[in-house]
C-alpha cells in the first residue's frame, strides 16, 4: 500500500473581491462580491515509502495547498487523503509525530537564542529519547558543517546557516516523511549543494520519504527521482524525471550573436522558431530530429551576419516553461 | 474511565513541564535584552502608579464616590490590575502573536506539531512582563487594607485569593476571545480596544455608571464579577447598584465565561483549518 494516497482532492477558497472607488466602500463592507477560487482541483496521486518527489508549479499553482493538506494543516473540500494509513487532518496530532516540515519562507527557530536551544525545545515537544536526541544532534552538526555556529544566536546567522538548522530541526524526531517547501530559497550555491546532499543522504540511509517544492529546477533535477507538475490546481505531469526529459526534450535551443542583418525579412515560422531577437542576440528553438546543425546555421546566415553561436539541449526549467506556454495558448 | 482521567492528568503534567521548558528559554532570550525588560517594567509600574495617585487625589477631594471612599476605590483598581496581570502572564502573548502568526502563516508550524493547539500556545506564551503590575497592585492592596483598618487574617487572605483567581479567569477569557477572533478576521486590534478600554469600568464602583453599562458589564462582558460584586461583599457595603445580590455568583460567572471563551477559541481554530489564510 502506498504511504501517501491522495484521491480526487479539491480545495477551494472564497475570495472577497474588492470593488475599487469610494462609492463602493459600503458595498464592499456589507455585501462583498465573493468568488470561489480553486487552489487544487480533483488531483490524485500516490507516493510510495522512500520516494523523493518534487513538486513544480508557478506561484499559486497549488503546491503549498497540497502539502498543507497532506501534512494535516488544511481540510480538503472534497476527496480523500491517507498518510501511513491515517487521515492527516482528522488525526492531526498522530500524523504530526510521523512528519517533519520545513516552510522555507519562515523560521521556527528562536532568533534570540542559539539553534541548540530551539533543538532542546523540539526535543521536549516531540518527547525524543535523550540518547537518540544527542546522537542525532551530533550527527546533523557534523553532516551539515554546523560546528562553527551552533552556539551563535540565530539572528546572527546567514540565511544558509539558518536553513541548515531548520532542516536539522525537522529531522530530530526521525520522521518517516519530510515536507520541504522551498528549502533553498535565496541560498548561495554551496549551501544549496550541502542541503541537497543532506536530503539525498537521509533518503538513502534512512529511507525518509521526501516531498520537495522548489522554484530552482536544479534542486529537483539533482535531488528528485520523480516530479509532479501542477498548473492552476491540476496535475500536468506525474512521473519519473527521466521520462519527463525524454518526452519534452523535443526541441533544442540555439543562440546566435550577429553583426547585422542581411535583409529586412525575418525568419519565417517553420522548423525554426525565433524566441528572441534583441541587441544583436538571436535565440531560436529547433528540432534536432528535423534539421542538422549545418542546415540550421545555413538557414540563419541567409538572414543574419553571424558572429558566433552556441547550441544547448534545454534544461528542465526551459521544458517547464514550454509546458506552461503551451497551456496558456 | 479511570484510565481516561489518568491520561488527561498525565497530559496536563506534560504541558506544565513544556511551559517550564519554554519559560526557561524565554527568560534566557529575555536576558539578552535585560535593559529593555527592566525599563519596560519600570515604565509600566510608573504608568499605573500615577493612575493610582490621580485616583486618590480625585476621590479624597470629593470625599467619596457613591459611598466608596478613596481607599476602597483604589482597592477595586488594584484587584482589577492584579487579575489583569495574572491573566496577561499566561494569555497576553497568545493574543499579541496569533494575528501575526496567522497572517504570515506561522500558525501552520503549530499545526504540524503533535500537540493540542490551545495548551501548546499557553505553554509557549508564558511571560514575566507583568511583574510590575502584580507587585504594584499587591503594595496598594496592603496599603488600602491597612488604611481601612482591616487586619489581613488568614480567612481574609483566602477570600482575597478566591476573588483574584476568578477575576484572572475572566480576564483570561477576554484575552482568549480576542485571540480566537484572529482566526476569523485576522486583524484583532479593534476588538482588543473595545474589550480592554471597556476595562476602565472595573476601576470604579459599577454603581456610578448608567444602568445600561452596569448591565453590559454584568451580562455581556462580566467585568463586574472581577472586582465590584465580590469586593462589595468583602467590604460589607450596601447592595446598591449593579444587579443585586451577585457576589456569590462570581465563581460561576468566571467559570462559565472562561469555558465559553475556550470553546469559541477552539471552534475558531477549526475554522482556520477549513479555510486557510
Amino acid at each position: 500500500m502506498s504511504l501517501i494516497k491522495v484521491e480526487h482532492v479539491s480545495k477551494n477558497y472564497e475570495v472577497i473581491l474588492q470593488r475599487s472607488g469610494a462609492k463602493n466602500v459600503w458595498r464592499n463592507l456589507f455585501c462583498p462580491d465573493k468568488k470561489v477560487v480553486y487552489a487544487v482541483q480533483d488531483i490524485s496521486f500516490a507516493i510510495e515509502a522512500g520516494e523523493l518527489v518534487g513538486f513544480i508549479g508557478e506561484n499559486g499553482a497549488g503546491k503549498s495547498t497540497t502539502i498543507k493538506m497532506i501534512s494535516g494543516i488544511l481540510f480538503p473540500a472534497s476527496g480523500n487523503i491517507t498518510v501511513a494509513g491515517i487521515c492527516p487532518y482528522l488525526k492531526r496530532e498522530k500524523n504530526a509525530r510521523n512528519i517533519g516540515a520545513v516552510f522555507g519562507q519562515r523560521s521556527r527557530l528562536n532568533w534570540d537564542l542559539p539553534m541548540l536551544d530551539s533543538f532542546e525545545l523540539h526535543k521536549e515537544i516531540y518527547r525524543i529519547d535523550p540518547v537518540r536526541y544527542q546522537k542525532n544532534v551530533d550527527m546533523f552538526i557534523e553532516m551539515l558543517h554546523m560546528q562553527d555556529f551552533c552556539n551563535t544566536p540565530v539572528r546572527q546567522l546567514s540565511l544558509g546557516q539558518r536553513m541548515k538548522a531548520e532542516i536539522a530541526l525537522s529531522l530530530l524526531h526521525e520522521p518517516a516523511i519530510l515536507y520541504l517547501d522551498e528549502p533553498t530559497i535565496g541560498l548561495d550555491v554551496l549551501a544549496k549543494q550541502q542541503i541537497r546532499e543532506f536530503i539525498k543522504e537521509r533518503n538513502r540511509r534512512e529511507g525518509i520519504t521526501t516531498i520537495l517544492t522548489s522554484h530552482d529546477m536544479k534542486d529537483l533535477d539533482s535531488v528528485c527521482r520523480r516530479i509532479i507538475i501542477l498548473e492552476k490546481g491540476r496535475i500536468l505531469f506525474d512521473g519519473a524525471i527521466e521520462r519527463f526529459k525524454q518526452e519534452y526534450t523535443k526541441e533544442s535551443i540555439a543562440e546566435f550573436t550577429y553583426a547585422g542583418k542581411c535583409s529586412d525579412q525575418v525568419i519565417p515560422d517553420g522548423p525554426v522558431r525565433v524566441l528572441l531577437d534583441k541587441d544583436h542576440r538571436l535565440v531560436v528553438a529547433y528540432s534536432p530530429a528535423e534539421m542538422t546543425t549545418a542546415q540550421l546555421v545555413g538557414m540563419v546566415s541567409a538572414y543574419y551576419e553571424i558572429n558566433d553561436f552556441t547550441i544547448k539541449a534545454p534544461d528542465i526549467e526551459d521544458m517547464v516553461r514550454g509546458i506552461y506556454e503551451r497551456e496558456a495558448d | 474511565m479511570r484510565e481516561a482521567v489518568k491520561e488527561s492528568v498525565r497530559e496536563a503534567v506534560w504541558y506544565l513541564r513544556l511551559t517550564y521548558v519554554f519559560t526557561g528559554k524565554a527568560i534566557k532570550a529575555m536576558l539578552t535584552y535585560r535593559c529593555s525588560f527592566v525599563i519596560n517594567c519600570i515604565s509600566q509600574a510608573m504608568d499605573y502608579a500615577v493612575a493610582f495617585l490621580l485616583m486618590w487625589v480625585m476621590i479624597s477631594a470629593f470625599d467619596s464616590l457613591n459611598g466608596w471612599n478613596a481607599y476602597e476605590v483604589m482597592l477595586l483598581y488594584s484587584f482589577s490590575l492584579f487579575a489583569y496581570g495574572i491573566a496577561g502572564t499566561f494569555f497576553f502573548n497568545i493574543m499579541n502573536h496569533l494575528p501575526g502568526q496567522i497572517w504570515k502563516g506561522g500558525f501552520d508550524d503549530v499545526l504540524v506539531k503533535p500537540v493540542k493547539v490551545l495548551p501548546y500556545l499557553l505553554a509557549s506564551s508564558f511571560i514575566c512582563n507583568y511583574i510590575a503590575h502584580i507587585t504594584l497592585s499587591i503594595l496598594v492592596m496592603g496599603l488600602c487594607f491597612h488604611a481601612l483598618e482591616m487586619p489581613v487574617t488568614l480567612w481574609l487572605l483566602a477570600r482575597i485569593i478566591r476573588i483574584l483567581l476568578f477575576g484572572s479567569l475572566i480576564y483570561g477569557g477576554l484575552f482568549l476571545i480576542v485571540s480566537g477572533s484572529a482566526f476569523l478576521v485576522t486583524k484583532t486590534d479593534a476588538l482588543f480596544h473595545i474589550m480592554f478600554f471597556f476595562r476602565e469600568v472595573s476601576y470604579y464602583p459599577l454603581s456610578i455608571f448608567p444602568k445600561v453599562i452596569q448591565i453590559m458589564a454584568t451580562v455581556l462582558v462580566p467585568y463586574g464579577f472581577i472586582n465590584f460584586y465580590p469586593l462589595r461583599e468583602l467590604l460589607g457595603k450596601e447592595e446598591t447598584g449593579g444587579l443585586g445580590y451577585l457576589a456569590g455568583w462570581s465563581p460561576v460567572a468566571a467559570i462559565v465565561f472562561f469555558t465559553m471563551a475556550c470553546l469559541f477559541f477552539n471552534l475558531s481554530a477549526r475554522q482556520y483549518k477549513s479555510s486557510g489564510s
